[in-house]
């Protein structure tokens, strides 16, 4: 996965900034314009080092979270809003509830795994999910979501794969004699053309024809007799000025039939 | 009474007939006079005290005003109110004088009229409500010198140094007029228009060149002829020729008419 | 008490009045009824009590919905009493409330309507001078109105000196700590930043015990003003020098849910020289006010001891509300 990271970037780069444009109002306004374009926060963590190693619990968690630090966290989000105003006197669930807005809540605690949703508020019945984020070992990071995930995967098979085709078809050879091959035992190089001739000009004195070219020639002349068949008159056209001294010879085979020559048996025959 | 209001606090002209003083046996001329003494008062003391025309004075004088339009003359005291008016207008306008400072200057000054009211401190103060009560506590006052200021740049046609004098002697009308009806007759800046006009006329200046309307003011007020106009300078003029012969409280006492 | 209204109950005592809250037998509404001390002869040295005239004369004058209405000014022979709506509770009891959280749709609501009642003084030529949440009264539909003009003023005469004592200490802007005597509209927007500070932290923001605490709070948290920033602050009366305890930490720390564009707000609200302060109408204008969250209706407003309505509305795609309708000049 590490691999792919430049690629992927690249392109979730632009897929982000479509996302941006389409619903800017959400990113958080903290600073001049020029800051407002977050980066991609898929692949950022956090971690705040003047916290004790393990420290965190469940209850501290959220505030572990709620740091201005921490790249995934909304200043403008209700949390904040609730420190801002130092109410103290009820749990910090209880006021996310009759507000509306950006919230951060605990969603799932297995110490040392915690799982925070940042979500949308809507009423006190109603909340749209955004984003998930878990704390593990004092890290932050953005859960993946499904797209994010099946395309990393796929990536992942794929690209190898593709990386194997690629370096495969530099072994991949061809000559007339013997058609398409592998040479795998040496490295690729441009000399091997020139060997091949070599070997091709002595096979010549030795054979008349490889199983290759014997049956690729077999092909082609079945393909062309499927364009032209034997029993048609090839019609010459008149041509004014000069008369062919045999206008009427057509160089038909008709009567001859078709050429006689070995067929393999599983070739079709033509009419 | 209601009817011959304009708006709350302007009455029309012929209202000024039948005032609670007319309607209990004083007659028009009297009044007039009661009310300046009462003004001239305000003047005076307040000018002791380091109050201005703007806005002190100028409040307090309509207070007064409007508060011997809904009582007579005969019933309270005009010394009294009109110290009333000083001390309330003070605080209104945020220059406020202590009730026994302007006792203070009212007893060095008039020393003739105030003799008969040895606590007269309590006597302001209990005054004092009972102009808040009569006038509503409706307390915001507009002036005539707003309005003036911003006519100012009207005149193009005129020179700086024109529209300068002409504005200062308008002024000097304003202050004059709080002696007069103007300011329960007519709105602050109607009184600003026509004394700037009487300034204009009076210093022979041209505000606006010969073939245009000579209503200047046609923009801000209608239905205001030129005659409707000098009818209202014609009130300044009026206390000018009567206070000219006869200054008021010349000689400290008030005046009395009748068995009031 | 009048025949016209019945009192109910007494809900309050200031320095200047007692509080009721009353019926109004003729229309049947719920009011308020301030009635203004009078006191005996030798509290009363000087009649009625100049910050009552001073109310009650503004008052008059002013018809805003974010401004209280007076309703009517009864005078007794031993009172005043002054008729205004009844409001059912307070800024300050709002943020006191543990039980009310405050969203940033409330907060730019009640910033929106504190605003536009202070523009509406402001181009009236008011200064409120006393500035603070106990001041900022809320009904229980969610509408914010201004009070307690006990201090307020008409402003803008030239050559007219102020007295600097003016706004409670925690509200109160730098160059009244300097001893200006001359000020303007900033001194209340100084105050109205601080509201805000404190809508956000539900704590005041600068809790000085002194005027010189006052302003040791403010620069641990601004920084220092320079000759740079604020030209004319050496000049001034009851200038002392005095260094920042630590570093700032910035707004964006302090007020670390808030987003950048009220940050920008508070910063222009909080700005040292008065001159280059944010005005009512310009802070209306700022990008705040534009951007989602769109401020709730006034009857979402929480408040005490009451569940806001919940009104089934159309949200838009991304869960937040659909757009405030309001004119822009």
């Amino acid at each position: 996965m590490v691999k792919n990271q430049p690629k992927y970037i690249k392109k979730k780069k632009e897929r982000c900034f479509q996302f941006e444009n389409y619903s800017g109002k959400m990113m958080p306004r903290m600073g001049p314009p020029s800051s407002s374009k977050q980066e991609p926060t898929m692949f950022m963590s956090f971690r705040n080092p003047q916290w004790p190693a393990n420290f965190i619990n469940r209850d501290n968690v959220l505030d572990y979270f709620c740091n201005q630090g921490n790249v995934f966290y909304e200043m403008n989000s209700c949390n904040q809003q609730i420190k801002m105003q130092n109410i103290t006197n009820r749990s910090v669930d209880e006021c996310l509830r009759n507000m509306q807005g950006i919230q951060y809540v605990l969603w799932y605690s297995q110490p040392p795994l915690y799982i925070v949703c940042k979500q949308r508020r809507n009423n006190a019945t109603n909340v749209s999910p955004i984003a998930y984020y878990y704390v593990i070992n004092g890290s932050v990071h953005q859960a993946p979501d499904m797209h994010t995930l099946v395309q990393s995967r796929l990536l992942g098979a794929l690209e190898p794969l593709r990386n194997a085709f690629g370096e495969v078809t530099n072994y991949s050879r061809y000559n007339t004699a013997k058609g398409y091959y592998w040479e795998f035992k040496n490295k690729p190089s441009m000399k091997k053309k020139e060997e091949e001739k070599k070997e091709e000009d002595e096979r010549k004195l030795e054979e008349r024809s490889t199983n290759f070219q014997k049956t690729r020639t077999l092909m082609l002349l079945n393909q062309l007799f499927t364009e032209m068949p034997a029993d048609e008159a090839l019609e010459k056209i008149d041509v004014e000025e000069e008369e062919d001294p045999k206008p009427e010879e057509a160089p038909s085979t008709t009567s001859a039939g078709e050429p006689k020559f070995a067929e393999p048996a599983a070739r079709a025959t033509t009419k | 009474m209601t009817d011959q209001k304009v708006s709350e606090w302007i009455w029309h002209v012929d209202a000024l007939k039948s005032t609670p003083s007319v309607l209990a046996g004083l007659n028009k001329d009297q009044e007039l006079l009661y009310r300046r003494e009462g003004i001239k008062l305000i003047s005076e003391v307040g000018n002791a005290l380091n109050c201005k025309p703007r806005p002190t004075i100028g409040v307090a004088a309509v207070y007064f005003h409007r508060f011997y339009m809904m009582h007579g003359f005969q019933t309270f005291a005009r010394e009294l109110i009109a110290l009333g008016c000083l001390f309330l207008a003070g605080k209104v306008e945020d220059f406020p004088k202590k009730c026994k400072d302007v006792c203070a200057a009212a007893h060095s000054l008039y020393p003739e009229i105030f003799a008969k009211y040895p606590n007269l401190v309590d006597d302001v103060m209990g005054t004092e409500r009972l102009l808040l009560h009569c006038l509503k506590f409706d307390l915001q006052v507009g002036l005539p010198y707003d309005a003036l200021m911003e006519y100012k740049t009207m005149f193009p046609d005129m020179s700086r140094d024109q529209i300068t004098d002409a504005v200062q002697i308008a002024w000097t009308f304003i202050n004059d007029s709080i002696y007069t009806t103007l300011s329960i007759t007519t709105e602050p800046q109607m009184i600003a228009i026509a004394l700037l006009h009487l300034a204009f006329t009076v210093k022979g200046y041209q505000p606006v060149q010969q073939n245009m309307d000579p209503c200047w003011w046609s923009a801000d007020v209608s239905n205001w002829p030129p005659q409707s106009v000098d009818k209202a300078c014609h009130l300044v003029l009026d206390f000018y020729a009567a206070t000219k012969e006869h200054p008021i409280l010349s000689a400290k006492k008030l005046t009395v008419y009748g068995a009031f | 008490m009048s025949k016209r209204y019945e009192t109910i109950r007494h809900l309050g005592e200031g320095q200047f009045a007692n509080v009721y809250m009353a019926k109004d037998l003729e229309t049947g509404e719920v009011v308020a009824i301030k009635k203004i001390k009078l006191g005996s002869r030798e509290e009363a040295k000087d009649g009625i009590n100049r910050t009552a005239i001073r109310e009650i004369k503004l008052l008059k004058e002013i018809h805003h919905d974010n401004i209280i209405t007076l309703r009517d000014v009864i005078g007794h022979r031993t009172s005043i009493q002054l008729v205004f709506d009844f409001m059912d509770t307070d800024l300050e009891h709002v943020v006191k409330d543990q039980s009310i959280i405050l969203s940033p749709s409330h907060i730019k609501n009640i910033t929106m309507q504190m605003l536009l009642g202070m523009e509406f003084l402001h181009t009236h030529w008011i200064l409120h001078r006393d500035l603070k949440p106990n001041n900022l009264l809320l009904n229980n539909m969610g509408r914010v109105k201004v009070t307690d003009f006990g201090l307020a003023r008409f402003f803008g005469s030239p050559n007219r000196n102020y007295t600097h004592q003016v706004v409670t200490r925690w509200y109160r802007a730098p160059e009244l700590l300097f001893g200006a005597r001359s000020y303007g509209v900033g001194i209340d927007i100084w105050s109205i930043g601080c509201i805000i500070a404190e809508l956000l932290l539900r704590n005041p923001i600068f809790p000085g015990d002194s005027d010189i605490d006052q302003l040791v709070k403010i620069f641990n948290v601004l920084g220092c003003p320079t000759d740079e920033s604020w030209p004319t602050m050496k000049t001034m009366n009851s200038y002392v020098n005095i260094k920042p305890q630590n570093e700032t930490p910035g707004l964006n720390f302090i007020f670390s849910a808030a987003p950048q564009d009220l940050i920008d707000l508070m910063t222009g609200m909080w700005v040292f020289d008065p001159v280059k302060r944010l005005t009512c109408t310009q802070s209306l204008q700022m990008e705040y006010f534009r951007a989602q969250p769109y401020c709730c209706l006034d009857e979402e407003l929480p408040l005490p001891n009451k569940k806001p309505a919940k009104r089934t509305r159309r949200l838009e795609e991304d869960g937040s509300h659909p757009a405030r309708r309001l004119i822009f000049d």
